[in-house]
C-alpha cells in the first residue's frame, strides 16, 4: 500500500466522521425540535384552558340571578392580592351568591415535574375542597385599578374601591428537552361586574 | 480516485447538503408559525382587553348621564370619535383612536373603528343613526404576518 493511499483513507475517515457528526447533529436537532413543537403545542393549548376557566368565572363577577339578593356590586371583590382574589358572584345561578376564590401555590407543591417554576393554581368555590389545576402555570399574577384607571397599590384595605383589573398569566412547558422550558403569556384586562354598570 | 469514484462523491455530498437546507427550512418555518401563533396569542388579550374598556362606557356622548329616546339626538355618524381629545367617555371616542402596546419586546399596532349598525347586517355599516354601534379592533404587529381583527356590537338601552 502506497503513500498516496494511506493519505486517502486517513482523508476519506476525516471526511466521513464530519459526515457522521453533522448527520447526528442533525439528528438531536430533528428529535429536539419536534419535541419543542409536541411541547408548544400543550402548552398554547394550556394556557387556552387556564384562560378560559378563569374568564368564564371572572366575568360573572358580581353576578347574582336573583339581582336583590346581590344589590350593590362595588362589593363583588371581598379580598384582592397580587396572586389570589376572592370574588362573589352566582357561578351556578340559582339566586344565591357564592364566593370563588383564586390563589397560586408555591413551586414546592410540584416537585414531580422537571419544570422547578411550574405551580398549582386553585379555585375554592364557598367553603369546598380547593380543585387544582396542574398546566404548567408559572406566573398568575394581578394589577387592579379604580375607576380613574389609577393602579391600587397592595395591600388592599377596601377592595370596593376596585373597578378593573388585568390578568397576568405566564404558562411554561413541563418536560423540556435539555431544559430549554417554552413559555407562552396572556394579559387581559377586565371589569368589576360589568353586567351590572350603569349605561 | 477516479472521474467516477469523484461524481459520486460530489453527488453524495449535494443529496446530503439538499436535506440539510430542506430540513433547516421546515424547522424554521414551523419555528414561524409557533410564533405567529403565540404573537396572535397575545394580539387577542390586547384586542379583548381593548373591547372590554371600550364597554364600559357611557353607549354616547349624549347618553352619558340623561337618557335619550330619539335617534336624532344621538352623535351623528360622522362625528362619532373623541369630543375632547385624550379623553373617553362614551363608546364611540375609540372611532380613530390608535394604540402602541409592547409586550416581552413585540411591538403591536391597534387601530379601532367605531361605525353604526343595522341590526339586519351587522357585518356592514350605515350612515344613519341606530341603536347599535360596532367596535372593530385591528392588531398587527411587524412580528406578524397576519393582522387580527376583533369587533363587538355595543346596544343602548335604558333601565328604568
Amino acid at each position: 500500500m502506497g503513500y498516496s493511499t494511506i493519505l486517502d483513507i486517513l482523508a476519506s475517515i476525516v471526511m466521513g466522521g464530519i459526515l457522521l457528526n453533522t448527520v447526528l447533529q442533525l439528528s438531536d436537532s430533528a428529535a429536539e425540535k419536534t419535541y419543542n413543537y409536541s411541547g408548544e403545542l400543550s402548552l398554547q393549548q394550556n394556557l387556552a384552558t387556564v384562560a378560559q376557566v378563569i374568564e368564564y368565572d371572572f366575568r360573572k363577577m358580581g353576578y347574582c340571578a336573583n339581582w336583590q339578593n346581590f344589590p350593590d356590586p362595588s362589593k363583588a371583590i371581598a379580598a384582592a392580592d397580587s396572586s389570589s382574589i376572592k370574588f362573589y358572584t352566582d357561578y351556578d345561578n340559582d339566586g344565591d351568591i357564592d364566593s370563588i376564590r383564586y390563589y397560586l401555590g408555591s413551586t414546592s407543591e410540584l416537585t414531580s415535574t422537571p419544570n422547578p417554576r411550574d405551580r398549582l393554581l386553585y379555585r375554592v368555590v364557598n367553603n369546598q375542597t380547593p380543585n387544582e389545576v396542574n398546566l404548567g402555570i408559572t406566573q398568575f399574577y394581578l394589577i387592579y385599578f379604580d375607576a380613574l384607571g389609577d393602579t391600587v397599590h397592595l395591600p388592599i384595605a377596601n377592595p370596593g374601591i376596585i373597578s378593573s383589573y388585568e390578568i397576568n398569566i405566564r404558562v411554561e412547558s413541563v418536560y423540556a428537552y435539555d431544559e430549554k422550558y417554552s413559555s407562552a403569556y396572556w394579559r387581559q384586562i377586565r371589569l368589576v361586574a360589568r353586567n351590572l354598570k350603569n349605561r | 480516485m477516479n472521474l467516477g469514484q469523484s461524481l459520486f462523491a460530489i453527488g453524495a455530498l449535494t443529496i446530503l447538503s439538499l436535506s440539510i437546507l430542506r430540513m433547516n427550512n421546515n424547522i424554521l418555518s414551523t419555528d414561524e408559525t409557533v410564533m405567529n401563533s403565540k404573537i396572535g396569542i397575545l394580539a387577542t388579550s390586547i384586542g379583548t382587553s381593548l373591547i372590554e374598556e371600550a364597554s364600559k362606557l357611557a353607549f354616547d356622548e349624549n347618553t352619558r348621564t340623561d337618557p335619550v329616546n330619539s335617534l336624532s339626538l344621538l352623535t351623528p355618524a360622522l362625528s362619532l370619535g373623541q369630543e375632547v381629545s385624550g379623553v373617553f367617555d362614551d363608546f364611540d371616542d375609540y372611532n380613530n383612536y390608535t394604540q402602541n402596546d409592547t409586550i416581552y419586546s413585540i411591538p403591536f399596532r391597534t387601530v379601532c373603528r367605531v361605525t353604526y349598525i343595522e341590526p339586519s347586517s351587522p357585518d356592514g355599516s350605515t350612515s344613519n343613526r341606530t341603536w347599535h354601534k360596532k367596535l372593530t379592533v385591528k392588531i398587527s404587529s411587524d412580528f406578524s404576518r397576519d393582522t387580527l381583527e376583533l369587533s363587538t356590537i355595543y346596544s343602548y338601552w335604558y333601565f328604568r
